[in-house]
């Protein structure tokens, strides 16, 4: 018992650590890759079009939340 | 509870956030204006010259000289980093335009919950908010250290949600004064911030504040001055276990995602919006100064 508590403890304090991690190095990152970006938009090959990134990426989250729900709406009906 | 008592609860709040709206943005910019008089300056005023992102940057990378010759900057920050630390980041929670735009374009927009990001474990949101923070104070010290060109650091001013709403508002507002121009600037990296700000950071994070709880430094930092503030038992909020009928009304209209699961507040990322404090019906979450009844 004691032992799985400290387990968990751990198993969550690696969490933060690795989302803290995560997040870290994500803001250099950020900025070294949007360089170019920032500096000259449009004159790279996508020509701008990476706008449309965003919009796509949050309507595939959407899609697969919906998906989702369906499935455990066909689940509960079975 | 619907949005109306909600807004009724807040005015004062809500009330607030146009006053700041009207104090840094221009068209308006009445704070810069006031300064502008004081000092003699000519140019015109904008939230730049209310830029509290530099200054952090000038601290962390030793550049004094920066923070002299630019008085004013220096001046607010420290204003607002001193409240932070006495009275909670109440500049975030009641004055920030930036915050304050994202935060009702959440309310307006009818989306579903269940389609907003939401973290529900507060030391996560705590962990991603201060790790992103922590790498942007390292491109500072790297820059102090001269481990990195300056270049780095003004990159950062393209990735600035303060511009897009001083740009947004000099197209809607410019009619008011003929200097201001309309709507400019636009390049992939303002489209970017616009979406991370408003539509990722608004419509898409429950609560409508994900551009503050992830990518804002000055939050990080007001934050960070909050939690040692509420140690040392200035004002901060408080809550009573024993009152608490975990009725979860607080978790709900928290747009910091700051209650625990215990409901408790966790102070790293509460802005002092009281919120909480005025939907609670127990009274278990109150605003306190002193060393007792410290937060948990």
């Amino acid at each position: 018992m004691l032992l799985n508590k400290i387990k968990i403890k751990i198993i969550n304090k690696m969490r933060y650590i690795w989302a803290f991690i995560l997040a870290a190095s994500v803001a250099p990152i950020t900025y070294l890759f949007s360089i170019p970006c920032g500096f000259s938009c449009a004159q790279c090959p996508l020509g701008g079009i990476c706008i449309l990134a965003y919009p796509l990426i949050f309507l595939g989250v959407i899609i697969i939340k919906f998906i989702r729900k369906i499935k455990s709406l066909i689940s509960k009906i079975a | 509870m619907n949005r109306f008592e909600i807004l009724k609860k807040n005015k004062w709040r809500y009330i607030s956030f146009i006053i700041g709206f009207l104090l840094l943005v221009s068209p308006f910019a009445l704070l810069i204006r006031l300064e502008f008089w004081i000092t003699g300056n000519l140019a015109e005023p904008s939230i730049h010259y209310a830029c509290l992102r530099m200054p952090i940057g000038w601290i962390f990378r030793g550049a004094v000289n920066y923070l002299i010759s630019r008085p004013e900057m220096t001046a607010f920050i420290i204003g607002v980093l001193g409240l932070s630390l006495f009275l909670g980041p109440i500049f975030c929670g009641w004055l920030c335009p930036v915050g304050a735009v994202s935060e009702a374009i959440s309310r307006i927009i009818p989306l579903p919950n269940k389609f907003r990001i939401h973290i529900k474990d507060t030391n996560i949101t705590s962990a991603l908010r201060y790790g992103f923070f922590a790498g942007y104070i390292t491109i500072y010290i790297l820059i102090g250290l001269k481990l990195s060109g300056d270049w780095i650091g003004s990159i950062c001013c393209r990735f600035c949600a303060s511009t897009i709403l001083q740009n947004l508002a000099a197209g809607i507002f410019g009619w008011l004064l003929p200097t201001y121009g309309s709507i400019e600037y636009w390049g992939t990296a303002s489209i970017i911030v616009l979406i991370s700000w408003l539509i990722i950071g608004g419509i898409f994070t429950y609560g409508g504040r994900g551009w503050c709880l992830f990518f804002c430094p000055l939050g990080a930092f007001s934050n960070l001055l909050y939690k040692v503030g509420a140690k040392l038992g200035f004002y901060r909020i408080t809550y009573n276990k024993d009152k608490c009928s975990h009725c979860k009304k607080c978790n709900l209209v928290c747009p910091m995602w700051a209650i625990k699961s215990d409901h408790s507040v966790e102070t790293a990322l509460c802005i002092n919006c009281k919120e909480c404090v005025n939907i609670c019906p127990t009274g278990a979450l109150t605003m306190k100064w002193g060393k007792e009844n410290a937060t948990k």
